[in-house]
């Protein structure tokens, strides 16, 4: 009886571990000697440096395959890399998977739109993997000649990594940079700075700014002034009656044109030095209201006397 | 009157021979065991009823431990990790260290240890204990090798138990850091497993397994080699099995550094 225990219990056991490690196994890559995969192939004409076998294979974003092999051309002295890319990835609504020869002609037609490898950082690691993405200017010319390696069912063009793109930019801005005559543009600095130096120290120079000061202060007095003695109100009333008083006067002078040239000289001259010696005393009153609104400016809004009659 | 260089010399010499005394006695020990493989093919060269006493022992006994220890050892090295990790807003690479760290030397690692203290210890007991009985001896007088009728039943269930439990303890570990990954970190179950499955496969998962029958045959032929080597009395009995322990676990670190550097070699 007790042997039989003994027997279930190394049974549980023996076939527990070895159903855990086929299941581990599978869960871990076995399944993928399973999957249909389709081998295409890609070169690059610069370093590789971070792939390596077992790389991840992305379509923009989507991981879908693995590196499965990294050669040497030593005549194009470019790298070669064979990628495979798992068949389960591509379906048409999710529904139906791509066969082999569909994906190689979906990826034929892609590489026509713009579709290229390219090598990319996967973390700060350090390590690369191959994104397949579409350049925005397609350039069907390649660096390196396209060729299949003996497994591979397409071939795939590549274009610089990011990296590259971003070194070649700085190597042309740097390049440019360094043409700049930063000697010749210090020394005219420096010579401005004297010159700025010695205008600045002209005795003339500082009496104007002495006056400009004077006369800004001034200004700033009498802005002041103008503040305290009018407010806005008031401001708006008087140029009102300004613009009326200007209107009559215009109003006057066309009629007195009007009238002088239908004038009978002869039969009105007196009439006119009658006028005339109104004129007169019209003129010397605006002379006096003048010289009082001189004297004192309320006097437009409050009259004689202004607010002391208040 | 013998001048010092003599006198170094003919020390160095005595030295040497006992050294060459102390590597013979291991090696005709090894050559035994070896020499009495041939029987496992023989129909009756095993003896079924120890070989399954011992892989009850060495398997079943030793699997709630092995796996409380196992996911214990994941829990930390999942901490561990996230801790340092979580500086650069790398949680989700917990996932890689954990799975990497107990499949390819914690898990065989820990599990060794765990057989080292509960089988090698054993088995040098035991066959100390026979020795102070003469039961050895009296085989030896039937005419039955000892090696052969002793240690293999040991070497075969210790051969088959420890990679199953280093499997179990294997799964049980990623559990550990896959519970770290969501209790400690947040991370989604989703994401941790699949990060998981993503970067470990199965070769990783193998080299750790065939590192663990390795230390299963360290630890049984050490553990047999000072139980015979036992003196006859009780003393003897507890010396022998501390040092099978002991000389148990640094074969095992020895071979584990060996493999890891040979495993480096092509590419893991």
């Amino acid at each position: 009886m007790d042997e039989n225990r003994q027997n279930i219990r190394l049974g549980i056991f023996v076939a527990g571990g070895l159903l855990l490690l086929l299941a581990a196994l599978f869960f871990l890559g076995l399944s993928s000697l399973f999957e249909k995969k389709v081998v295409v192939n890609t070169a690059f004409d610069e370093s590789v440096q971070g792939l390596s076998v077992g790389s991840t294979v992305k379509y923009r974003g989507v991981p879908v395959g693995t590196v499965s092999g990294i050669s040497i051309d030593p005549e194009n002295r470019i790298i070669e890399v064979e990628m495979e890319i798992n068949l389960k990835h591509f379906s048409t609504n999710g529904k139906n998977a791509f066969s082999g020869d569909d994906l190689i002609k979906y990826l034929q037609n892609e590489v026509r739109s713009g579709l290229r490898c390219r090598l990319e950082f996967a973390g700060i690691t350090g390590m690369k993997y191959v994104d397949l993405n579409y350049a925005e200017k397609i350039d069907m010319h390649t660096a390196v000649e396209p060729r299949l390696t003996p497994k591979s069912q397409l071939f795939l063009p590549s274009r610089p990594s990011s990296f590259t793109d971003l070194s070649a930019t700085m190597i042309t801005a740097l390049d440019t940079i360094s043409k700049i005559p930063f000697a010749r543009i210090g020394e005219d600095l420096q010579h401005s700075l004297e010159k700025i130096t010695e205008i600045v120290s002209d005795p003339a120079i500082r009496s104007t700014l002495a006056r400009v000061s004077g006369a800004a202060e001034r200004i700033e007095n009498i802005v002041d002034n103008l503040e305290r003695t009018f407010d806005e109100q008031q401001l708006v009333a008087l140029r009102n009656d300004l613009t009326t008083s200007l209107k009559t006067f215009r109003t006057l002078t066309e009629e007195l044109q009007q009238q002088s040239q239908h004038l009978d000289i002869a039969g009105t001259q007196s009439d006119l030095r009658g006028l005339m010696f109104q004129l007169k005393e019209t003129a010397e009153s605006i002379q006096a209201l003048a010289d009082y609104l001189e004297t004192d400016p309320q006097a437009v809004l409050y009259g004689k006397g202004g607010r002391d009659k208040e | 009157m013998k001048s010092n260089i003599q006198k170094g010399l003919i020390k160095l010499a005595f030295d040497f021979r006992n050294f060459r005394k102390k590597l013979h006695s291991p090696l005709e020990f090894i050559g035994a065991v070896s020499g009495a493989l041939p029987l496992l093919f023989r129909k009756k060269g095993l003896r079924k009823k120890e070989f399954r006493y011992y892989l009850d022992l060495c398997g079943t006994q030793s699997l709630p431990i092995t796996l409380l220890i196992t996911f214990l050892m994941g829990c930390v090295l999942g901490i561990q990790a996230a801790l340092q990790l979580t500086k650069f807003g790398a949680e989700i690479f917990t996932a890689d260290l954990v799975g990497f760290a107990v499949l390819k030397e914690f898990g065989p690692l820990m599990v060794a240890i765990i057989l080292t203290g509960r089988a090698g210890s054993a088995f040098a007991a035991e066959l100390g204990t026979m020795k102070v009985n003469e039961e050895i001896s009296a085989l030896e007088t039937m005419g039955i090798r000892p090696v052969g009728y002793l240690v293999l039943p040991k070497l075969v269930a210790m051969v088959i138990a420890m990679p199953l439990l280093t499997v179990f303890g294997d799964i049980a570990g990623i559990f550990g850091g896959l519970v770290i990954g969501i209790t400690v970190l947040d991370l989604p179950f989703a994401a941790y497993w699949s990060r998981t499955v993503d970067v470990l496969d199965g070769i990783t998962m193998m080299l750790g397994v065939f590192k663990s029958v390795v230390f299963a045959v360290l630890i049984t032929v050490a553990g047999c080699y000072y139980g015979f080597r036992s003196s006859s009395d009780a003393q003897g009995v507890g010396r022998s099995a501390t040092q099978a322990v002991v000389t148990s676990i640094f074969y095992v670190i020895v071979a584990d550094a060996v493999l890891t550097v040979l495993y480096s070699f092509i590419g893991y």
